[in-house]
C-alpha cells in the first residue's frame, strides 16, 4: 500500500529535488491576436528538457527548472537555482488542448488557439 | 479571460514586483541584467540573465577592468495583435561591473545559451594565487 514502485521512487526524488529549490513566479507577457493568445514567460536557464506545460480543464500550469552550474567559488550572487512556476485559468474562448510550446533563449513561448466557435467569422450578407 | 489562478499566484506576483522594486528601484535598468560572479584559482566568470535577448542585440565590452553589458530585448508586437499583459523588464539596458581582480582582457571567452550569457576571463599572472616557499 505505501510501497513505492521504482518509477514512483524516481518521480518522488525529482519532486523532492524540485521542492528544495526556491519557487519563483516568472514574468510573463501575453498578446492576443486573431487566432488566439501567445504567452511569453521569462525562464532564463531553463531548457526544453526542464520545462513542463500542463493543461487540465481550464487550468494552465507552466514549470521550469534552472540549475546554473557553478563556475567556481561565488564572489557576487544575484541569482541561483530556481523552479519557475505559475498557473493561469484559461477562458472558455481558448482551446488549451490545442496549445503548443517552445523554449528558446530562456523564453517559454506558448501559443493557445481560440476554440473554433470563438474565432472571428465573416458573415456573408445576402 | 486569462487571469492569475490562485491567491498564492497573486501573492507571488506581488512578491516579484516588490523584488523588482527593491532590486531595480521601480523600473530602473541599473541592476538589469542580474549578474553572478564566481572565481577559481585561474579564472573569473561572470554570468548574466538576459532571457529573450538576441546575440546581435547584445554588446559586451571590457576596458580598464570594467565590463559593460549593453543591449535590448526587442519584443515585437505583430500587426493586428494587442498586449494583454506586460511584465518583462525594460527594453533597453546597460550595466557595468568592475572586476576586482586583474584579468587578461584578451583571454575572455563568451558563451550564450538559454538566455544566460557566460563570460570567462583568465586572471592575469600577477593575480593568481602563488605558493611561497619558506626558506
Amino acid at each position: 500500500m505505501f510501497g513505492l514502485k521504482k518509477n514512483d521512487a524516481a518521480t518522488a526524488t525529482v519532486e523532492r529535488a524540485n521542492d528544495t529549490l526556491p519557487r519563483v513566479s516568472p514574468a510573463v507577457d501575453v498578446l492576443e491576436n486573431e487566432s488566439g493568445y501567445v504567452l511569453y514567460a521569462e525562464m532564463p536557464g531553463a531548457t526544453k528538457d526542464t520545462v513542463t506545460v500542463t493543461v487540465e480543464r481550464d487550468e494552465l500550469s507552466i514549470e521550469g527548472r534552472a540549475e546554473f552550474a557553478a563556475g567556481g567559488e561565488a564572489v557576487h550572487t544575484e541569482f541561483g537555482p530556481v523552479v519557475y512556476h505559475r498557473r493561469f485559468r484559461l477562458g472558455r474562448e481558448l482551446d488549451g488542448a490545442g496549445a503548443s510550446a517552445a523554449v528558446e533563449q530562456g523564453i517559454l513561448t506558448l501559443t493557445i488557439p481560440r476554440t473554433a466557435e470563438s474565432r472571428p467569422r465573416r458573415i456573408d450578407v445576402t | 479571460m486569462f487571469e492569475t489562478y490562485t491567491i498564492m499566484d497573486q501573492l507571488a506576483d506581488l512578491a516579484r514586483e516588490l523584488d523588482r522594486a527593491f532590486v531595480t528601484g521601480w523600473g530602473s535598468p541599473r541592476t538589469y541584467p542580474a549578474l553572478n560572479v564566481a572565481e577559481t584559482a585561474d579564472t573569473i566568470e561572470v554570468r548574466a540573465l538576459v532571457p529573450g535577448v538576441k546575440k546581435e542585440d547584445l554588446e559586451v565590452t571590457f576596458e580598464d577592468g570594467t565590463l559593460r553589458l549593453r543591449g535590448k530585448r526587442a519584443l515585437e508586437l505583430p500587426a493586428g495583435a494587442v498586449w494583454l499583459r506586460r511584465e518583462s523588464a525594460g527594453a533597453e539596458f546597460e550595466r557595468t561591473v568592475r572586476l576586482g581582480t586583474p584579468v587578461d582582457g584578451d583571454s575572455v571567452k563568451a558563451a550564450f545559451a538559454d538566455g544566460v550569457l557566460t563570460l570567462s576571463f583568465r586572471k592575469s599572472e600577477a593575480a593568481k594565487p602563488r605558493l611561497i616557499s619558506i626558506n
